[in-house]
């Protein structure tokens, strides 16, 4: 079992294998007093979404071993971890893409590169107190 | 009348001849007197007169007879050569030679045969030539009557269904056109005239107009092979406008879809490639601006200004690219939701606060005292289409001044104006402001990066969802106020 919430910090699980944007992540939520888990490939994700269980997972779509849709289907699928709040964070932009992954049953879908990191940050809070309100 | 002159010139001659004998006979007979004659003798005598007449009248009735006879034969065998002429044998020959109006109409005949001939072989060149065109025409052409069955389907068409001229011909066409709308995963014609009323032949039979058939349209072959297709059905009408049949019209688009598929998927991962660096420097940049890494000095976060508005800039021109290319594959969707005017002025306004201060531009909204009624839009679109005329609003003012938002509305829709006392665009170039890729010349001067993209997009995401946009300027440095109007939404 995880350990308990120290100070009741959010703790967020980013999927995302771009190390780069993995450290943004890592700096700005940590200064924004959000814990932060991450990965680097869907298998890792889907491992660390069972031994995490966060408050809230970033999950991006172009990943190696196993895609964002999958892991985002398996996650829906499991009523275990079905209640973690799933924002989409990835540059696929078509509407094709964004209709999936609302139809998947995410939480939102953000283009990276159309929005600001503390744009990210206030939906990341956002949704978190919604969750935490049901 | 030459006929009927020759026949009376004939019997004239004869009865002339007739009372030449008969006259001088009575003459002498009753005159020179033959007195010692009894009455039973001149009787007979009599009786030999009247015998004679008869045998005068029954030879000039035979002679009639026979000319009717003759006649009636002329005639019949005119009537015989039209008959083979009808049925088209043009080598028939009527052979009179006669020089009265028998011969006359002979020769007329003769000469109508001829013309007909003549025209007969030239119609039958031009249904050649015209079968020949229609029969290798690349595209498949399906010709139906007016109750629905093929008399006609060229070579591209036997091909495209798999099925011979013989096959289809007097068939009602829904026997052999099987159409799949993919999307729906459903067929809207399928051997039968029922639920098609989604097929684009029934669809133009219904409207009397040309349908075209829309994309994702598949038809079904005789070995059930899949093809995409493309085309149209429009109806064919005589010269007094009645309408005779209708033409189908169909393409094999496989091989153009792919390419399409290939490109936007080619757009696609493209794009998702270039975002990817690109979103990276943003936020390491914003967390730079932010002070996430100390406090930057005044030069220092004006640099990393710089970098931060290229970078955005880089990311709006891959977003345009993006959004042209689904524009040009007419893949570009509209999810519409109502919204409130009002709130896509608030959102643009923060959106767009750093480069109007960066810009030394205050914005100004000028909102109505009331809420104004909700409209049916796709809000990212919307957003997009506002974002980009404020953008360019700041980007094409010079120095200090103000961009003016405001919301007005009228019976039917809500429009929203940006209003700047920028560059202002020179009045030849108005007509051409929203064509794609167009860039007046006082626009580049100011800002080099612009694409000639945005405006375009505007145009069409506006219209898409049922609105317009239009501007107005007075000219080279007058400014420029840009107007957007959408429909009220329906409570």
């Amino acid at each position: 079992m995880p350990e308990d919430n120290i100070q009741n910090q959010p703790k967020v699980l980013v999927i995302e294998d771009d190390q780069r944007i993995n450290k943004v992540y890592t700096v700005k939520l940590s200064v924004e007093g959000i814990k932060v888990a991450t990965a680097i490939d869907g298998e890792e994700g889907l491992r660390k979404v069972y031994s995490e269980l966060p408050d809230l997972i970033i999950l991006d779509l172009m990943l190696p071993k196993k895609s964002g849709f999958e892991i985002l289907k398996e996650i829906k699928a499991d009523s275990r971890v079905k209640h973690i709040p799933v924002l989409i964070l990835s540059n696929l932009a078509q509407e094709k893409e964004i209709d999936e992954g609302m139809a998947l049953g995410a939480d939102g879908y953000i283009v990276k590169s159309n929005v600001s990191i503390q744009q990210v940050v206030e939906k990341i809070k956002e949704t978190i107190e919604k969750t935490k309100k049901k | 009348m030459e006929i009927f002159r020759k026949l009376v010139k004939v019997r004239f001659f004869l009865a002339v001849l007739f009372v030449a004998f008969l006259v001088p006979i009575i003459f002498i007979y009753f005159f020179k007197g033959n007195q010692s004659a009894s009455f039973s003798e001149t009787l007979s005598h009599l009786l030999y007169i009247f015998i004679g007449f008869t045998v005068f009248v029954f030879v000039m009735s035979l002679a009639g007879i026979w000319d009717v006879i003759s006649i009636l034969g002329y005639l019949k065998k005119m009537s015989e050569a039209i008959q083979k002429v009808a049925s088209g044998n043009f080598n028939v020959k009527i052979g009179i030679k006669r020089r009265d109006e028998i011969g006359e109409l002979a020769r007329n005949l003769e000469w109508m045969k001829e013309e007909l001939r003549k025209n007969f072989e030239g119609m039958k060149k031009e249904e050649e030539k015209l079968n020949a065109i229609v029969d290798n025409v690349g595209d498949a052409i399906i010709v139906l009557d007016n109750r629905k069955k093929i008399i006609l389907a060229n070579l591209a068409a036997q091909k495209l269904i798999a099925h011979t001229e013989e096959e289809t011909r007097g068939m009602e066409y829904y026997k052999f056109l099987r159409l799949f709308d993919k999307e729906k995963q459903i067929f809207i014609c399928n051997f039968d005239t029922i639920n098609n009323e989604d097929c684009p032949v029934e669809k133009a039979i219904v409207s009397k107009k040309i349908v075209f058939i829309p994309k994702g349209i598949y038809l079904i072959n005789k070995y059930g092979v899949k093809i995409e297709i493309d085309g149209s059905v429009a109806p064919y009408k005589d010269l007094r406008g009645e309408i005779m049949g209708y033409v189908i019209v169909l393409r094999d688009v496989t091989s153009e879809r792919e390419v399409e598929r290939m490109k936007s998927e080619f757009v696609s991962i493209t794009s998702h490639q270039l975002r990817t660096p690109l979103s990276s420097i943003r936020w390491y940049v914003e967390m730079l601006l932010d002070g996430d890494a100390g406090e930057l000095n005044k030069l220092q976060k004006d640099f990393t200004s710089e970098v931060h508005q290229s970078t955005k800039k880089a990311i709006e021109l891959i977003n345009n690219l993006l959004d042209l290319s689904r524009i040009e594959g007419g893949t570009i969707k509209y999810s519409k939701q109502l919204i409130s005017p009002e709130q896509i002025i608030e959102d643009t306004i923060s959106d767009v606060i750093p480069l109007a201060e960066a810009s030394n531009i205050k914005i100004i909204k000028k909102l109505g005292k009331e809420a104004m009624p909700k409209i049916s839009v796709d809000y990212q679109k919307v957003f997009q289409v506002i974002q980009n005329l404020v953008v360019n609003a700041i980007n094409y003012s010079k120095g200090k001044s103000e961009v003016i938002l405001s919301l007005e509305k009228n019976d039917k829709e809500v429009i929203f104006s940006c209003k700047d006392s920028g560059i202002g665009i020179p009045k030849g170039v108005q007509k051409d402001l929203f064509k794609k890729f167009f860039r007046a010349e006082n626009a580049t001067v100011v800002n080099a990066q612009g694409s000639g993209i945005g405006l375009f997009i505007c145009k069409v995401f506006a219209e898409g969802m049922g609105g317009r946009i239009w501007f107005e300027s007075e000219g080279e440095d007058k400014g420029s106020t840009f107007y957007v109007g959408f429909p009220i939404a329906d409570r």
